[in-house]
């Protein structure tokens, strides 16, 4: 770098730089309404100049929350209690306040790249998830019983609880239309667990070792990501 | 605020699909991409109505992406972040 500026955190991660913008809190709110057997839908402004990162933090631990659909405008999910949520883009940014206070960084044209008055998404680390494998999908499948759900992830916390990338999960129209969903365990882990709520608040939870439920359609195989980031509100 | 444990999310680029047809799959180049856990890559849909499920896969200088279920009529938004 010739000039200009670059925060780089502890492990020497860049945090901010000239170059790069951010994605800012377009909106956020608490969804009390149960999805029951169906699903919720969540609105919000229109994110058109990418799409819009969502991340949500269940009310109490054992409140799994699984995505249905992203839309640009809204996303659905099935939950068996409250959560909080929270949605990150370019469009339409909402200022945390009006101060004249704190930082701006502008890229070589003139553009905001970053500015303290923003909310900006703060993940915290990511997580390798294998996704199922049904035994009649092998493509490379680690085998059956090797990637029997739940599973569950711990981390040095913060204090507070974290906020979980609901798109990082995964919905699969199967005959049982099971998603990845996942809840909070504390303040210091999450679980990630594989299921479909039939009726009322009660999930159908999946194993991939026979020993809970079935999935009617291969998932893709492979890994997910699904990152974690932290909050101070 | 934030804090020296922070990975603050950097927009890289997003990619638009066309809506047809509703189950395909692609390879989009990413300059400097790499599967080493910095690198998060996430979809969604032009409009609200329909279901699908896009899946991603990061590879050394691109992802790949998979795309099947119920498009219908809609595009589909990739964003790509590094974190």
């Amino acid at each position: 770098m010739s000039s200009g500026i670059q925060v780089t955190n502890a492990s020497g991660i860049l945090q901010i730089d000239e170059t790069y913008r951010r994605l800012l809190k377009v909106a956020s709110g608490t969804c009390t309404t149960l999805s029951g057997s169906g699903t919720n839908v969540i609105s919000f402004t229109a994110q058109t100049t990418c799409a819009p990162l969502i991340f949500f933090r269940p009310a109490s631990d054992g409140v799994y929350v699984g995505p249905n659909t992203f839309n640009n405008n809204s996303f659905s999910v099935q939950n068996n209690g409250n959560f909080d949520w929270v949605v990150y883009g370019l469009d339409s940014p909402v200022a945390l306040d009006g101060t004249t206070m704190g930082m701006q960084v502008f890229d070589t044209s003139g553009s905001t790249i970053y500015d303290s008055r923003y909310e900006g998404v703060r993940i915290q680390s990511t997580y390798t998830v294998t996704q199922p494998y049904p035994d009649s999908y092998l493509i490379g499948a680690p085998g059956a019983g090797n990637c029997a759900y739940p599973y569950t992830y711990t981390f040095t916390g913060w204090g507070a609880k974290p906020w979980i990338c609901l798109n990082g999960l995964f919905w699969l129209d199967d005959g049982n239309s099971s998603t990845i969903c996942a809840t909070t365990s504390g303040t210091n882990a999450i679980i990630i667990n594989c299921g479909c709520i039939l009726s009322g608040t009660a999930w159908s939870m999946y194993t991939n070792n026979g020993s809970s439920g079935s999935y009617t359609r291969s998932y893709p195989g492979g890994v997910l990501r699904v990152p974690v980031a932290r909050r101070d509100f | 605020m934030i804090d020296t444990q922070d990975r603050l999310a950097n927009y890289i680029a997003t990619f638009t699909l066309s809506a047809s047809p509703s189950t395909n799959s692609g390879t989009i180049s990413v300059s400097g991409m790499a599967n080493d856990g910095t690198w998060f890559v996430y979809s969604n849909l032009g409009t609200a109505g329909a279901s699908a499920d896009v899946y991603i896969t990061i590879n050394s200088g691109s992802f790949t992406w998979t795309r099947y279920d119920n498009v219908g009529t809609l595009t589909t938004k990739i964003t790509v972040m590094r974190t």
